[in-house]
């Protein structure tokens, strides 16, 4: 009896040892940002959090999407191991410091004035003198600044459209999908798209303890998801 | 001629030119031709002074591009290419031009370098149209020419792009075309901008009688411009070690950087192993074996380790990493070790270093600043840049250095419409009405009429003898990564993330170039499993190193003497050496 009770022992560790169990969960941070990221129910909506839920359920990974503020979320992700933030975009400044899946989103940033400005701008040169609205921590952020522009930033992007509204800043620099969502949500007509000038590659950017094999399957699912015309139809749900 | 005369000349001069104007909108009895016209003419006017065109030439190019604009006015066009002065000038200046002459809105992105390379393999990856047009390093030739994904532009010049190329271009005139041209002799990518790495050192200090007695005694032979690397580490420890301190400052006898960052990989993969004589002879790049240590055969690259022909763990490579590290610890500004490219650039300006063994002349311009301590008060500068010393492993009829071409490139993913409009944008940038002053600004010559012209004559000694080099024979020896690496953003991260092990210590330099050939040859296979359009790799088997290294060529057997005697010339003989 003790026999046979062991020998259904050992068949039920070793049926349980040939299915190996991830018991990784990942920690993936964003920032609120509609239309990207919204809070809601459970871990929220917009375009980013469902390319970035569907992409880790299609390569059989679990997460937790949780929104926090943005130089939170990059403290943590370079912290913490099985932490991803999204999206992040990626530069040379930050490439050694993450394992990166890329891109999750291709967004535009455009400078906004008011539809009475006296400035036209042209050329990104044209903004210079001008006082630019952004928010901390934001690639636009230190993008504008490394060519001197001058830059009044705040902790979130959103309060910039009515900033701009009030003539508190001249310019306001902003993600496209995002003015658009904020104009709309406002109910804005006195805004003016100028000039969209920067395109931006954003990614997964993963603790550098992450496994390179788990990057790579995300990377291969993501690029999956590009041919098979999910990320695209993704976006056009929240344009 | 009296100053009213003068100013009487000009006026005929530019009633002239507005005649010429009129004669030519009124043949196609069009009003928005006149305004597209005039604006031409400011703009020739204005911003093109400089030109090797007479202006009746210049304003026959702009009339060619407001007709050829036509079908694509009002779109919107959009390009990125890499932040240098260069790059800058046309998005702030160039752009607005084209933009008010045509009636195209165009938008030239700037960024990092790296990011040109992320979008530019994204777009080629996912065929997903990011840009209209790429301002891409030539170094990508051997990535275009087998991923398919590249319009070849000789056959869209004369096919779906006839309406739209420019009868002017001269293509012949083009410095750069070499780099650009696949090995089926198509051309893929039409230069934009080219600079060079050189050698770069204090010809103030290299003059002073103190130091020449001081270094002779020393060292045994004269202070000047060093041919090889033994010369080069003389010099730098001369400066760090000897010298010390000049008029109270401490100064350095060697500048560098090392920080763990994407431009540590071109630190290496702009030919610093070619410079150390890692690869073969043959001009561009070396036969079989290049500049990146991969071997080819038949077009088909075949393995980037010794054990495979290769050379990148070879012992020249390794020297050549073990010189690297060895110098930046040794003679550069301790704070070099921390530095990216774009934050150790600045540091030769500031007036504290005596020599950089590499140096792109891309910082031209910038280190002309009148306000800089490495100026004149004459406006001339107390530097130079000449041909770079050789490694010890280097042989005569190999490639020496690195010239950035940075190149148009469209893909074929962008919609032909879109395209034909981006290209008329490269040609105005690169056209003769506009290259000269382009060039002036930004100190990146692609045309032969512009580095011949009267005006480079007599700006040549602002600019610490860049005219000369890129007059001079020794500029063939100078070039991009060529057409052995079949992926170049898919290999080119080996490089930064395996060498900086070296740079921290955390391997030694033939561990850590063991690991990245390993490495290399891995994603070569993967390459050869996946297939390309043409040329795949096509791995050897491994053998014994013994059995490579004792063949001729490389990869190198290790010399027993790495330091040979210094060798150093004058400035001139420097140039003339290459004749």
């Amino acid at each position: 009896m003790m026999k046979t009770y062991g020998m259904y022992l050992a068949v039920f560790i070793q049926g349980i040892l040939a299915f190996p169990v991830s018991t990784t969960t990942f920690t993936l941070l964003t920032e609120e940002l509609p239309p990207y990221s919204i809070r809601g129910n459970d871990s929220g909506t917009g375009a980013s959090i469902d390319i970035v839920s569907q992409l880790f359920t299609r390569a059989n990974f679990d997460y937790e999407i949780i929104i926090v503020p943005w130089k939170r979320a990059m403290r943590m992700s370079l912290s913490d191991e099985n932490t991803c933030i999204f999206p992040m975009q990626r530069n040379q400044e930050r490439e050694a410091s993450y394992h990166w899946v890329s891109p999750v989103l291709i967004t535009q940033t455009g400078f906004y004035t008011r539809k009475d400005s006296p400035h036209k701008l042209v050329t990104i040169d044209d903004a210079k003198g001008l006082i630019i609205g952004t928010y901390n921590g934001s690639a636009v952020a230190e993008y504008l600044t490394s060519w001197g522009y001058k830059v009044y930033m705040t902790p979130r992007d959103a309060p910039n459209i009515q900033r701009l509204m009030k003539k508190r800043i001249d310019v306001w620099a902003a993600d496209t999908l995002s003015a658009k969502y904020l104009e709309n949500k406002h109910k804005i007509t006195n805004m003016k798209e100028q000039l969209v000038y920067f395109s931006t590659l954003r990614a997964l950017a993963c603790n550098t303890k992450v496994p390179e094999t788990k990057v790579n399957k995300l990377q291969q699912e993501l690029k999956l998801m590009y041919t098979d015309g999910t990320i695209e139809k993704i976006i056009t749900k929240y344009k | 001629m009296i100053y009213e005369d003068k100013r009487q000349y000009l006026a005929r001069k530019r009633s002239r030119l507005s005649e010429l104007t009129l004669f030519l909108c009124a043949s196609i009895l069009s009003v928005s031709c006149m305004a597209d016209m005039l604006a031409a003419e400011k703009w020739v006017n204005n911003e093109f002074k400089e030109s090797t065109l007479t202006k009746n030439q210049q304003m026959k190019e702009m009339q060619w591009f407001i007709n050829a604009a036509k079908p694509f006015k009002g779109m919107t066009i959009r390009v990125v290419s890499e932040r240098i002065d260069t790059h800058v000038y046309e998005a702030k200046v160039l752009a607005k031009a084209f933009q008010e002459i045509t009636g195209i809105k165009l938008v030239h992105e700037i960024t990092g370098e790296d990011d040109v390379v992320k979008k530019i393999a994204t777009q080629t990856e996912l065929d997903y149209s990011i840009y209209d047009a790429y301002i891409n390093d030539s170094d990508f030739i051997g990535t275009h020419y087998r991923t398919g994904k590249v319009v070849a532009l000789t056959d869209f010049m004369v096919g779906e792009g006839k309406d739209v190329t420019l009868p002017s271009l001269d293509l012949e005139d083009f410095i750069g075309l070499s780099f650009t041209t696949g090995p089926d002799g198509k051309l893929y990518q039409l230069p934009d901008q080219q600079f060079a790495n050189l050698y770069w050192y204090r010809a103030d200090w290299f003059d002073r009688s103190d130091f020449k007695v001081n270094f002779k005694k020393l060292y045994g032979y004269e202070l000047g411009v060093p041919q090889n690397w033994s010369a080069y580490e003389d010099i730098a420890e001369f400066f760090t070690i000897h010298v010390k301190t000049i008029d109270g400052k401490k100064i350095y006898g060697h500048m560098d950087y090392g920080k763990k960052d994407p431009s540590l990989g071109w630190r290496f993969s702009d030919a610093w192993l070619s410079m150390a004589g890692a690869g073969d002879k043959g001009i561009p790049n070396g036969i079989p074996v290049d500049e990146w240590g991969i071997r080819v055969e038949n077009c088909h690259p075949v393995g980037a380790s010794v054990s495979r022909g290769g050379a990148l763990n070879s012992p020249a490579a390794v020297y050549a990493i073990t010189k690297f590290t060895e110098w930046l610890n040794k003679f550069a500004p301790p704070e070099a070790k921390n530095m990216n490219f774009s934050q150790a650039g600045a540091l030769p300006g500031q007036g504290a270093i005596a020599q950089q063994i590499f140096w792109y002349t891309a910082f031209t311009a910038a280190l002309t600043d009148p306000k800089l301590p490495v100026m004149n008060s004459d406006g001339l500068p107390k530097w130079r840049m000449a041909p770079s010393p050789r490694g010890p492993y280097w042989e005569k009829g190999m490639k020496l250095g690195y010239q950035d071409t940075g190149s148009w490139t469209f893909m074929t993913s962008t919609p032909l419409r879109n395209r034909k409009a981006a290209w008329l944008y490269a040609q105005f940038v690169t056209s003769k009405t506009v290259s000269l002053q382009k060039t002036l600004i930004g100190l990146t010559p692609i045309r032969n009429s512009d580095l011949m012209s009267d005006k480079m004559t007599k700006v040549a000694d602002k600019y610490g003898g860049l005219i000369e080099f890129y007059r001079s024979k020794a500029r063939v020896a100078w070039t991009p990564t060529g057409s052995n690496v079949p992926d170049y953003p898919g290999l080119s991260d080996l490089w930064w993330k395996n060498v900086a092990l070296a740079v921290n210590e955390q391997l030694s330099p033939q561990d850590a170039m063991n690991q990245m050939a390993a490495e290399m040859d891995e994603r070569l296979i993967e390459l050869e499993q996946k297939g390309q359009e043409r040329c795949a790799p096509k791995m050897n088997p491994k053998k014994d190193e013994s059995y490579w290294l004792n063949r001729p060529g490389a990869p190198k057997a290790k010399l027993a003497n790495e330091k040979p005697q210094g060798i150093t010339l004058p400035y001139e003989s420097s140039l003339e050496a290459w004749d």
